[in-house]
């Protein structure tokens, strides 16, 4: 006896379906698998084929598909100016290739780009605000994806503007696709000496909300990093400050339990070399620690931290020397006029970290006097991917940079 | 390829199935051929019987789906050489026998075809104009004109001066 054992596709709607095309397209799973292989611009393009390929595109679930989380950085933003004046944003895609995917070299989303400043990065989304107001109370923030050319508004934090008591110190983005399609906003003021967290969150949408109780710290909240669910503050290093506080803690503050913790201390240098800056770096779901190094040695330490905060370990140790034999003029000493004269500013600086799919495809993005180089920390292999030029001409300082704001694709909402 | 199947005369009995299209050819495969769609192996578990009849597969399309499983299904063939065997296999095809295959490979969710005719044809598909992927997905535009514009003119980045192509 033979068995007839029909496979049968979407049998409920065949009876109106008529063309093998209209068969292909009504199966979205399938319709999914296809688009999940288009580069980002022809996806953007296609949100116009019809309504409902709009709706499978802009869903946050195809986002995550298509952007999973861990997502490398494909490029990075460089804050520009000549002589600190009308500064603009620079895109430069680590491949050096201009006319790579996407294909923006200036940040777009504003008609004043001179009016614009990243404040981080973050899985995609950049946090964004207005700087022409002197008072950041009265400045307009944004949280903006470059991708898709889209930012939204956040609303405005209560508080009168003349008030130095009510400053912002920090604003941090908390994104994370793999989590939610909705990101937080975590703003940091100050108040009588003391702090005061205040978070927005893009699902409840507005007011900004009271967070905790006041606490006294001595960290960086304008370098704030987000990683394993938190935002990250780096200790500021000073002793004895106005605040009379002495902590060598750095901070974290989980965006879910809103809970704000200490973190294991830092590998730190000897005390001569306070004045280094500090700064947290994350890439690929891997929080790490550098201390950029001015005027100190050519080889440093890349640090990690552990899932469960239980150390910091060395993840990479890094040797400048060959960039240092291409570039002697990036260590040239500066005098001890360092801090007195403004244009004999530090000639390099480490302006991003970039984890590669493997451990040796790790990157450092330089900046060696208005160049940027991505240097292989394995390999010790570097290029020049960008090269600031004009200032000559123009007979003007030029100012790259000293950090950049790493992009990363993404087609969430905002 | 033939000698591989002779190498083990242990166990050189292996059971095939008969699998028919739905214009009735009848194509024999080798069960650890079959067994490499999700849904034969359903099939062949709960049906004692050799006969699997695919009502909406056609003969071409099953000749080549059956040709990429027994290829697969050859232990004698490197990863290396099966990979580039998937290349082959849908290179040079038109966009139409992608999406009988694709279709194909969905009903019989054979997952790593399926992955490799999709990628084929976004492939294609990521340079042409929204009416040529309208034409071949046979999809109504239901937006008004000044919807469209107005989403053109969102996301104007992507539309640069870049030749589309309608063929």
């Amino acid at each position: 006896m033979k068995t007839k054992i029909k496979v049968s596709v979407e049998a409920q709607s065949l009876s109106q379906i008529v063309s093998l095309s209209q068969i292909v397209s009504s199966i979205d799973d399938l319709l999914i698998q296809i688009l999940l292989y288009l580069p980002i611009k022809s996806l953007i393009r296609f949100k116009s084929v019809s309504k409902h390929w709009n709706s499978l595109i802009d869903d946050p679930r195809f986002c995550l598909l298509r952007n999973p989380n861990p997502n490398p950085a494909v490029g990075i933003f460089f804050p520009c100016s000549f002589s600190g004046f009308n500064p603009w944003i620079e895109y430069v895609p680590f491949s050096g290739i201009k006319s790579s995917n996407p294909p923006f070299s200036k940040l777009g989303f504003n008609k004043r780009p001179s009016d614009i400043r990243i404040i981080c990065s973050c899985n995609g989304l950049l946090l964004c605000s207005t700087t022409r107001d002197y008072n950041n109370l009265a400045r307009r923030y944004y949280v903006y994806n470059p991708t898709s050319n889209k930012f939204s508004t956040l609303p405005k934090l209560d508080g009168e503007e003349d008030w130095i008591s009510s400053q912002i110190c920090g604003m941090n983005l908390a994104f994370d696709p793999a989590k939610s399609p909705h990101y937080k906003v975590v703003c940091i003021r100050s108040w009588r000496y003391m702090y005061q967290l205040e978070v927005y969150s893009s699902e409840t949408g507005g007011p900004w909300r009271k967070c905790g109780e006041p606490f006294k710290a001595q960290v960086i909240f304008q370098t704030g990093v987000y990683w394993n669910g938190a935002i990250h503050w780096i200790i500021n290093g000073f002793r004895n400050s106005l605040h009379f506080w002495d902590s060598r803690d750095s901070l974290y503050f989980n965006v879910d339990d809103e809970i704000l913790r200490v973190m294991p201390l830092l590998p730190l240098p000897d005390a001569s070399n306070w004045k280094s800056n500090y700064r947290f770096w994350e890439s690929c779901d891997h929080l790490h620690y550098i201390i950029d190094i001015i005027r100190s040695s050519i080889s440093f330490n890349v640090y990690e931290m552990r899932q469960d905060y239980s150390e910091w370990f060395i993840k990479y140790r890094v040797d400048l020397s060959p960039v240092v034999a291409a570039f002697p003029e990036m260590i040239r000493s500066n005098p001890i006029n360092f801090y007195m004269d403004w244009r004999n500013r530090p000639i390099y600086a480490i302006c991003s970290l970039v984890r590669g799919e493997k451990d040796e495809d790790s990157f450092l993005v330089l900046n060696i006097e208005g160049k940027a180089i991505r240097y292989n920390i394995v390999y010790q292999t570097f290029e020049t991917i960008f090269e600031f030029v004009g200032a000559e001409v123009e007979g003007r300082e030029r100012f790259l940079g000293r950090i950049g704001y790493q992009y990363i694709e993404s087609l969430c909402g905002v | 390829m033939v000698t591989t199947d002779e190498k083990g005369p242990l166990t050189a009995k292996k059971k095939s199935v008969i699998i028919r299209s739905c214009d009735g050819d009848e194509f024999l495969v080798s069960e650890s051929a079959a067994v490499l769609s999700t849904s034969l192996k359903k099939i062949l578990e709960e049906k004692e019987d050799r006969l699997i009849h695919l009502s909406d597969i056609d003969n071409k399309t099953l000749a080549m789906v059956i040709a990429y499983l027994s290829t697969h299904a050859d232990d004698g063939l490197s990863d290396d050489l099966k990979r580039s065997f998937d290349q082959e296999f849908v290179s040079g095809k038109e966009f139409d026998v992608l999406k009988y295959l694709v279709l194909a490979t969905d009903t019989l969710q054979v997952t790593c075809l399926c992955y490799t005719v999709a990628k084929k044809m976004a492939d294609i598909m990521k340079n042409k104009l929204v009416e040529w992927v309208r034409r071949e997905f046979d999809i109504q535009n239901d937006y008004t004109p000044e919807a469209e514009a107005e989403i053109r003119r969102l996301d104007a980045w992507a539309w640069d001066d870049r030749q589309l192509e309608d063929d």
